[in-house]
């Protein structure tokens, strides 16, 4: 019975595969500095060297957010993929964390304020805000470092070797942050109640990997074209900015949203170069995203909840 | 182990170059023809209008053979096609060359001997402002830095070749000669001068792709 439990976190990790594989990965295949089935590939290996090696300091502090028991974190992650999917049916980019995050909130709020651990909610959430911020710096203090080297290359054969493998290695880079970060979302609460750490990151990370082969293909043009279109170059700083930011979260064992961080650097990047966000609705359908995530998570759980308990 | 090293890239390089130095060969002997055609050495015309014609079709296929090998996923797409489309701007120089030579040889307009100095001077700085436009191509693969420069001297060629031009059709409309005739050799006369201004709309096409590359 505990295994199926884990059910629900199985199709999260899926549903975290397909959105944020394609957030690492998106604006390089966009552009076309990598293959999208090159970048699959070498993504889904990379996402589980994550979990495994990185993936501990997330799972702690997952594992430590509210008092839930299996059933009722079952319950909660099964919202969570549910929000997700429907934001990626409607082509907003959408945070697996904050989805995890909400709903694990949203039915522990059901029994009560004393069953959320507060100070740790708060951290995340302001860990939340801070995560665009600072991709969008670390693109911008990438971008001037990767262009002094850039400039060095004389001719355009060097310049697009120099891409073509600086795009490898930032896509590896950013499938191990993101498994070392995300993981925790996908089976860390199932942690504090008697799962194993390692073998959580292990499965943890094998489901991102299959939901990235298997799932990813829809979103990777979504987050790739519907922000700023960028060119080669900037699309490399982006990604580079966003395997830092969830690598350094990672470290401090924060789960954070690789999607958040991706529009971050994608506009970070972006205004390295002079551009601007200028679409509205671009704007109105990151801004629903990133907002409308956690509460809708937290609303979907407890009805998910209040319905599968028999009302 | 071809693709660590960038193999495809370097057969697409070594193509492109060999079709813009087919094109200069193609010019060569398109001066040889006018040359011939203005101190009325009519005897291998033919011939040499031949040639003219077998250097255009060789760089045809010199620039399909480069669009094929683009194609099999060397550079990154977006260079690309800013490459395709230097190719193909490239290439239409040689198709006026090949048209200037029928003009010649098919047309065979009379040339006041007036005329002869001024339209091989034309010619002359036509082909310079090609082979202007072949460092600058050279460059792409060379020295990004130096394109500036060379796209500046292709500018400034092809604004000698437009004065020259104007010279010459102005004095061709002083002439006594008819309507029909005037008509005749201005077509000649701005056939010529196409092939610098094909010159320049292919560097301005060098320009962006080295401006783009700009971090």
């Amino acid at each position: 019975m505990a295994v199926l439990y884990l059910g629900p976190g199985v199709i999260l990790g899926l549903v975290l595969g397909a959105n944020d594989g394609a957030s690492i990965f998106g604006p390089l295949v966009a552009v076309g500095s990598i293959k999208r089935r090159t970048a699959i590939l070498i993504s889904s290996f990379f996402v589980i060297l994550g979990a495994i090696f990185g993936g501990g300091e997330g799972v702690k502090t997952l594992s430590g957010l509210t008092t839930l028991d299996q059933y009722q974190i079952s319950i909660a992650l099964l919202a969570a993929s549910t929000t997700v999917v429907l934001m990626m049916l409607l082509k907003a980019p959408a945070s697996v964390s904050q989805a995890v995050v909400g709903s694990l909130t949203g039915i522990a709020l059901i029994f009560g304020p004393e069953k959320t651990r507060w100070f740790t909610l708060t951290k995340i959430v302001l860990i939340w805000i801070v995560t665009p911020i600072l991709a969008s710096l670390l693109a911008f203090t990438i971008y001037r470092s990767l262009a002094t080297i850039f400039k060095g290359l004389k001719n355009i054969s060097i310049q697009d070797l120099f891409l073509k493998y600086a795009s490898f290695i930032a896509v590896c880079y950013g499938a191990y942050s993101l498994g070392a970060n995300n993981v925790a979302n996908v089976t860390g609460a199932f942690v504090a109640r008697g799962l194993n750490s390692s073998l959580a990151q292990f499965l943890g990370g094998i489901c991102i990997g299959i939901g990235i082969l298997g799932f990813s293909k829809r979103m990777t043009f979504v987050i790739g074209k519907s922000i700023i279109l960028l060119d080669h170059f900037s699309s490399l700083v982006a990604t580079f900015a966003v395997a830092t930011n969830v690598f350094i979260f990672s470290l401090v064992g924060v789960p954070v949203s690789a999607t958040q961080s991706t529009i971050g650097a994608v506009i970070g990047a972006g205004m390295s170069r002079g551009e601007r966000l200028s679409s509205k609705r671009t704007k109105i359908r990151i801004l629903l995203g990133l907002t409308l995530t956690p509460c809708l998570a937290g609303v979907v759980a407890a009805i998910f909840y209040s319905l599968l308990r028999g009302g | 182990m071809g693709w660590i090293v960038g193999r495809k890239e370097q057969e697409i390089i070594k193509k492109v170059l060999e079709h813009l130095d087919i094109m200069s060969v193609e010019l060569s002997e398109l001066r040889k023809l006018i040359e011939k055609y203005l101190n009325h050495d009519f005897d291998d015309i033919e011939q040499t209008a031949e040639r003219v014609r077998y250097y255009e079709h060789q760089a045809d296929i010199a620039r399909r053979e480069a669009e094929t090998l683009m194609y099999s996923g060397a550079f990154l797409p977006n260079f690309r096609g800013d490459l395709l489309g230097i190719i193909e701007t490239a290439d239409k120089i040689g198709n006026k060359g090949e048209f200037v030579a029928d003009i010649l040889e098919l047309e065979h307009p009379v040339i006041p001997e007036i005329l002869n100095s001024q339209l091989l001077k034309l010619f002359d700085i036509c082909v310079e402002t090609y082979e202007a436009l072949k460092i600058a191509i050279k460059y792409l693969f060379e020295d990004l830095e130096k394109i500036e420069e060379q796209v500046l001297l292709v500018e400034q060629k092809e604004h000698e070749v437009d004065g020259i031009e104007r010279s010459l059709i102005k004095q061709i409309y002083r002439m006594d000669i008819s309507n029909g005739h005037k008509f005749q050799l201005k077509e000649l006369v701005r056939s010529i001068a196409d092939i610098a201004d094909r010159a320049e709309d292919c560097s301005d096409r060098v320009e962006i792709v080295s401006l783009k590359r700009r971090v």
